[in-house]
């Protein structure tokens, strides 16, 4: 295999894992716990630009780029770091989500919200250098191997990892009575709140967490490519992760890896196959038009995605338990096939 | 004082153009109960209609009318076509946001494709420099304030003194009550789409007039500042869609001539978020509060 | 039956609301309104359509706002409290209609009413001690035996949306008594239940106050609360114009007045 096509390969490699990464995550806020969050890429955004601001050294008089911090920060430091930071800062906008709006309603403020993010670091080059973005991000364990294609596999391996721990941590939470709480939340908040369950706790805690996990699909995005600007967030890249899920289907973690690859990956790398034809931006509007006919076409044909979410079925243990009153079952049992006529 | 007038000036053709395209979006989810993320590609797509008739060498106030009527046909498609039977078959907001948000993405970016990234304009002139009251204003942002004058004459007419006016707002308030006292709906429901595709033709038309340029992000990058006025004023009230437009029109602009002038549209997100987060309903919240769209 | 010793010093009753007042818009949907529901014994609500029933119920458990008035439950003060820390102090409520969650199985349903759940805790689930899944297990146990109860064993797969009106119903009575309640709201229980399984479940229903539960019920059906309900309170136009037993309050002229349909 030529260099080219091997940093093609690991390249797509790790796309496709931070991809993963970033639905898996919006899958425990919208899928488990039914959370519409429109701002997701503004985490993800957060987990890059502090990646980038811990691992870069402090910006010099004479540089090209302004920003904040500058720590130049050993790995881990960066990606734990940035992480704790798009956590708290779900927490934080989360928050938002505690008056009652309806989802919809919803839906618009949080966007919203992307689109005031977007304005801020734009417009205030002293964070994160403006419309023009940080580039020369320092890679983390460098010294591992001299060589490029090399390196480029080892990156592909460490994004894997992380790709791997997200999604068994993930996998606990949503097979777990916590998990069994969000869904809950999701189907029906009121009936929750009168059996005892914090809503806005629990929100809270997917907005945090969904966050953190936004944020780990950002920092190992930034530490691959080196670079992260405003062009890099818009709010669109939302949506599409939004399409992945519903293509892919919510609830478990299948549904978002399925979405991932089909929707980012193969709408973004696929087009690189093709010839260029017609202008520059031809072949990406194409591209996004694909998006929203494949969203509505999953939207009515199936909008519980390829993948539904998993019926969970609780194994039998040994003996039934004795029926209590035989003619009571035998009775409600009757009656309640009467109650079809109602 | 006198660039206070000035910014003013600025601020009322804003709100004009504004006023004309929330009154447009909040009539849509009066009658639908649906927030329409397409309405501003359906302004692109006007003013794209009006760019063809006008390069075809017509001049551009007919080209201003074809482009609305193009909204309106396009609205009434999307509605019949696609939002209508999805609201029949699920109740779910949140996928009919997303039903929306598609259709925005396939016009806005159907234009892109046909006449790509480039900057277009029409051929006009802008009219002579009038100064009013400490105001400078070029005929054509003139004009764009009357015809926003025009159509919320019109609008309140037509909601307050005509039958069909009135059967839309009984639609707006509780459709199927509306139903069974024999109002035709489905042709109401039309009736409001192509009312309200119109004014998103004339807003999207005018809103190049007023800029000078075009190109397939127009229509989007406007909307939001219309999201803006139509939830301040209070959304489903086209009386909530005028002070709002007027609110967020005359903030914008002074707040852009005095701050920085970058920070034109953060001001009006910001006051969206906040008016989201304090007062959901906006300042005439009856049809927002009938709509439930917080609890 | 019980004698009442003069003894026994008198516990204040497990709910107790006085001068309960709830108006929106320019309504007053409830009007000072006093009542106390005992524990082990069943007490109702009736009234007229309109009189402002479940809108004291969803007052009593937090859904809805008061203008005015004190809610006392075991002993504290909970009219400030958010529903969910009224249901963690086991005042727990079923809803008129759309209390399932559609898309999770019926046992699931059961399972996350449940109390103290230790794989609730995100810390928990992440140790290595399997404590929470033994919890889990003996959960599963007794949800089962629930809804064996209830005839819904053969359902406990399915999802709550697949059930019919009635197996509804019942699920969410099997649910809040899988909470571990001290005190049962609930609002029109038996509303579209056959008449024989109304028998059967207003025994129950004695069998689970007799436990020592406590239960406000709001009813249409009169002969149901007569069978079951030792006090009941009439509520009309929003204000309580009868308190007593079934066979007392017919005599009272005010609540036959009420009650054109009688």
């Amino acid at each position: 295999m030529s260099s080219a096509w091997q940093y093609y390969v690991a390249t797509l490699i790790v796309y496709s894992f931070v991809y993963i990464i970033a639905a898996a995550g919006l899958n425990l806020q919208f899928g488990v716990a039914g959370v519409y969050n429109f701002a997701y890429i503004v985490f993800q955004a957060a987990g890059a630009y502090f990646t980038a601001v811990f691992s870069l050294g402090r910006p010099t008089s004479s540089g090209l780029q302004t920003y904040i911090l500058g720590l130049h920060l050993p790995f881990p430091l960066p990606l734990l770091g940035s992480a704790v930071i798009a956590g708290l800062l779900g927490v934080g906008i989360g928050a938002v989500t505690i008056r009652r709006l309806r989802a919809d309603y919803l839906a618009i403020a949080m966007l919203v919200i992307s689109l005031i993010a977007t304005n801020v670091v734009t417009d205030t080059t002293s964070l994160f250098n403006g419309a023009t973005g940080i580039s020369l991000v320092p890679q983390p364990f460098t010294s591992l191997t001299s060589s490029a294609t090399g390196y480029d596999w080892i990156y592909a391996a460490y994004a894997g990892f992380v790709c791997a721990l997200v999604l068994l941590a993930l996998r606990v939470i949503i097979r777990s009575p916590l998990g069994r709480s969000l869904r809950a939340v999701r189907e029906n908040e009121h009936a929750a709140a009168a059996l005892g369950k914090n809503v806005a706790g629990l929100r809270l805690f997917v907005f945090g967490v969904g966050g953190a996990i936004a944020g780990v699909s950002g920092s190992i995005l930034v530490s691959f490519t080196q670079a992260w600007a405003p062009s890099s967030w818009l709010y669109g890249e939302t949506f599409v992760l939004f399409t992945a899920l519903i293509v892919g289907g919510v609830g478990s973690n299948l549904g978002p890896i399925l979405g991932a690859l089909l929707v980012p990956v193969v709408l973004a790398e696929g087009s690189r196959y093709l010839p260029q034809f017609g202008s520059p931006t031809l072949v990406p509007s194409l591209e996004w038009i694909a998006i929203g006919v494949i969203l509505i076409a999953f939207l009515w044909f199936r909008p519980h995605g390829v993948v539904p979410e998993p019926k969970r079925r609780f194994p039998q243990q040994g003996q039934r338990p004795a029926v209590t009153v035989p003619e009571l079952s035998g009775l409600l049992d009757g009656s309640v096939v009467r109650e079809e006529a109602r | 004082m006198q660039t206070l007038a000035l910014y003013a000036g600025f601020g009322l053709v804003t709100a004009s153009i504004l006023c004309i395209g929330a009154i447009g979006f909040t009539m849509q989810f009066g009658i639908s109960n649906l927030f329409n993320l397409a309405f501003g590609a359906t302004m692109t797509a006007a003013a794209y209609m009006t760019y063809l008739c006008n390069a075809a060498g017509l001049d551009i106030w007919v080209a201003l009318l074809l482009g609305s009527v193009g909204g309106a046909v396009l609205s009434y498609i999307v509605n019949r076509g696609l939002y209508s039977p999805f609201r029949r078959r699920t109740p779910s907001l949140f996928a009919m946001i997303m039903v929306t948000l598609g259709v925005g993405l396939i016009i806005q970016y159907g234009i892109e494709a046909i006449w790509g990234a480039t900057d277009l304009s029409y051929t006009m002139s802008t009219g002579r420099s009038l100064h009013l009251a400490g105001m400078v204003l070029t005929t054509v942002q003139a004009i764009v304030i009357a015809i926003a004058v025009g159509a919320a004459v019109t609008v309140h007419s037509l909601l307050r003194y005509t039958r069909v006016g009135k059967a839309m707002r009984a639609v707006a308030v509780n459709e199927r009550l509306a139903r069974n006292c024999g109002i035709p709906v489905r042709l109401v429901v039309d009736g409001a789409w192509l009312l309200s595709g119109a004014l998103a033709g004339v807003a999207g038309v005018v809103l190049v007039m007023d800029v000078q340029v075009l190109n397939s992000n127009s229509g989007s990058d406007f909307f939001i500042l219309i999201v803006a006025a139509a939830v301040l004023g209070g959304i489903g009230s086209p009386y909530g869609a005028m002070l709002g437009s007027l609110v967020i029109g005359l903030v914008a602009e002074v707040s852009a001539g005095f701050l920085n002038p970058e920070f034109k549209d953060v001001t009006s997100f910001v006051i969206l978020v906040v008016v989201l987060l304090l007062r959901p309903t906006g300042v005439i919240g009856s049809v927002a509060s009938a709509k439930e769209v917080a609890r | 039956m019980s004698a009442n010793l003069s003894l026994v010093p008198r516990q204040p009753p497990l709910l107790d609301v006085r001068g309960l007042t709830c108006s929106f818009g320019g309504l007053r949907a409830v009007s000072d309104v006093d009542f106390s529901a005992a524990s082990a014994k069943i007490t109702g609500l009736i009234g007229p359509n309109g009189a402002g029933k479940s809108t004291t119920l969803g007052i009593v458990a937090g859904a809805i706002r008061a203008t005015s008035g004190t809610i006392q439950f075991a002993g504290s003060d909970v009219t400030g409290l958010p529903s969910y820390q009224r249901a963690r102090l086991g005042m727990i409520r079923t809803f008129q209609m759309r209390g399932e969650f559609d898309r999770l199985t019926v046992l699931e349903n059961l399972l996350v009413a449940s109390p103290h759940q230790q794989g609730e805790h995100v810390w928990r689930i992440f140790s290595p001690k399997r404590r929470w899944r033994d919890q889990e297990s003996k959960l599963v146990e007794q949800a089962r035996e629930l809804l064996d109860r209830f005839g819904l064993l053969g359902h406990e797969d399915r999802y709550a949306a697949e059930l019919s009106g009635g197996q509804r119903r019942l699920m969410e009575l099997a649910r809040a008594l899988m909470a571990r309640p001290r005190l049962l709201l609930l609002d029109e229980p038996m509303a579209g239940v056959s008449p024989s399984m109304r028998d059967r479940l207003g025994r129950y229903l004695r069998d689970v106050a007799e436990g020592g539960i406590a239960i406000l019920l709001v009813e249409h059906q009169l002969r149901f609360v007569e069978q079951v309900c030792e006090n009941v309170y009439v509520l009309a136009q929003g204000s309580v114009i009868g308190e007593g037993n079934m066979a007392a309050l017919r005599e009272q002229a005010a609540v036959l007045d009420a009650y054109l349909a009688g």
